[in-house]
């Protein structure tokens, strides 16, 4: 607790702007941060749902390179030393049973599996075992390159981040909550007398809420670039339930 | 053309080489040129996946014919579109080694040359690492630069983060709004520290049988695993269903303050998903 309350006047100290992490936006320096922005290794956002095509079908989306503003996006690509990996558990061992990778080469996406690794864990190679599907990584602003083969259907290229959320305001709310660890009185409570500001005259107090009102979507006009893979729930494994997390992983 | 081909294959099979030393006297070296000699170059070696360009066009000899024959590691011949040009590409899809063999042929002679691609499947490391929406932003948030990067590379085995440091930032937000976090179970039924146990393995939950969402459209209807956190789709708003769960409670008494807290405001998405793949809107 006490690491926590230091921890959290740090960031009152830091302040507001600081903070443009979201999802999984830039959200640890060795990926990304609002200095070096986000890399290809970045993962934003990762989506894992059943099929609109198709509910016999599941999609899995792997988001990177966040925060792209539209006049990047043309330059912004894909990273042959980075591979995406979608890890798949079916007995909640939170062991990966089964893996799909995304590679990059020669302006093309490569994909592989679902299949059964031979390594598991932080490193590993290309799993060659399964399905292989291949296709060219779309163009900013062309119509989508759909690769298919063995009932999986695949795509990499840019898109328009899916990821809404008012950063702003939470980023607020929440450096009040560390200013309340790191007063003087330290409560811990919300007190409407606390100053956000104390260079402007006046008690400019914390918001302890979201105005509703005023919500922005932080991530509206952003682009990032997106791998979506779609593949039959069969290829899944045999369990109703699974549990699955995506990683970038680099060339060593 | 077919008389040619075959003839091309018996000269790959090396079956004619005498013959041709055997008539290599000055009149015929004249009237037929020089024998060809094949070059296609050093051995070398590239990573899985990638395109080896071979390129024979330094091969001396008059009106030279090609022949290219590329055995990939696992012995099957590799499918080749342009076998008998001087040129040829072919994708390393395999790790080992691929032999590649080329004949060059003219009226003069045969000229064989070998070489060996070795395809190397490198390993990579993990670098990121992410299940559930903004575990790492939101619950590491008060975390140093070692502490955001060693949670990405730990795996959802051994524990993404320790399960103390979600915990307690739940209590310190719900304090700070006049909840008593001693007391507070979320509309899971879930305290705390159970919470916070849940969060700490990072992993997205899904449930093939039910159609994913990953948060309750009916609040007083909730099944945890098949209409509440049973994976993620695009549209889904994992803010507010992360906000419910933070200080929503059980949703019954909501104070004016809580009310303000379980939505961020913003109900969707700036723009609209396909409902064909690949889903995600066109980029801005």
């Amino acid at each position: 607790m006490k690491k926590l309350i230091i921890a959290c006047s740090v960031m009152a100290v830091v302040g507001v702007g600081s903070f443009l992490i979201a999802a999984d936006h830039i959200d640890a320096p060795a990926v990304g941060s609002l200095t070096t922005g986000s890399s290809a290794a970045d993962i934003t956002d990762y989506y894992a749902f059943e099929s609109k095509e198709n509910s016999e079908n599941y999609v899995f989306v792997v988001n990177v390179q966040g925060l792209t503003a539209p006049a990047a996006t043309a330059e912004a690509s894909f990273d042959e030393e980075v591979m995406y990996e979608i890890n798949i558990d079916n007995n909640a061992d939170n062991v990966e049973d089964l893996v799909i990778q995304a590679i990059f080469r020669n302006g093309n996406l490569v994909v592989f599996g679902p299949t059964a690794p031979t390594q598991t864990g932080l490193s590993g190679k290309v799993e060659t075992a399964g399905t292989r599907v291949s296709t060219a990584i779309t163009a900013y602003g062309d119509t989508p390159v759909v690769g298919t083969s063995g009932g999986i259907k695949i795509f990499a290229g840019p898109r328009e981040d899916p990821f809404f959320m008012d950063f702003f305001q939470f980023v607020s709310i929440v450096n009040g909550v560390g200013a309340a660890l790191g007063d003087e009185v330290n409560t811990g409570v919300y007190d409407s007398n606390r100053d956000s500001d104390p260079d402007t005259e006046g008690v400019q107090p914390y918001p302890a809420s979201f105005k509703g009102n005023e919500a922005t979507d932080t991530f509206a006009g952003s682009n990032v670039l997106s791998v979506v893979i779609e593949v039959p729930k069969s290829s899944l494994g045999t369990s109703a339930t699974f549990t699955s997390w995506a990683e970038s992983k680099r060339k060593q | 053309m077919k008389m040619f081909k075959n003839i091309y294959t018996i000269l790959a099979l090396g079956l004619l080489v005498t013959f041709a030393s055997c008539n290599d006297d000055d009149k015929m070296d004249d009237a037929m040129g020089m024998e060809p000699e094949a070059v296609i170059g050093a051995d070398f070696s590239v990573d899985i996946e990638e395109v080896v360009n071979l390129d024979a066009s330094s091969t001396t000899g008059e009106s030279v014919t090609y022949t290219w024959t590329v055995t990939s590691p696992s012995g099957a011949q590799v499918s080749l579109a342009n076998a008998t040009s001087d040129m040829i590409s072919f994708t390393a899809t395999q790790e080992g080694e691929y032999d590649v063999t080329l004949v060059a042929v003219n009226l003069a002679g045969t000229s064989t040359a070998q070489s060996t691609i070795t395809v190397i499947n490198p390993t990579y490391a993990t670098a990121d690492q992410m299940g559930r929406p903004a575990i790492n932003t939101v619950f590491n948030f008060f975390g140093d630069a070692d502490t955001k990067n060693g949670y990405n590379m730990t795996t959802p085995e051994d524990g993404n983060v320790p399960s103390a440091g979600f915990k307690g930032i739940l209590d310190a937000l719900q304090t700070y709004i006049g909840l008593d976090p001693a007391t507070y179970t979320n509309v899971l039924g879930l305290d705390n520290a159970t919470t916070a146990s849940v969060l700490a393995t990072d992993v997205l939950m899904s449930n093939k049988n039910f159609p994913s969402t990953y948060g309750p459209s009916n609040p007083s209807d909730i099944r945890l695993g098949e209409n509440v956190l049973n994976g993620r789709g695009l549209g889904d708003d994992v803010v507010d269903v992360t906000l419910i769960l933070a200080f929503g409670g059980d949703l019954q008494n909501l104070s004016a303050t809580q009310q303000g807290l379980i939505g961020d405001g913003v109900a969707g998405n700036d723009a609209e998903f396909s409902a064909t793949f690949p889903y995600l809107a066109p980029a801005n």
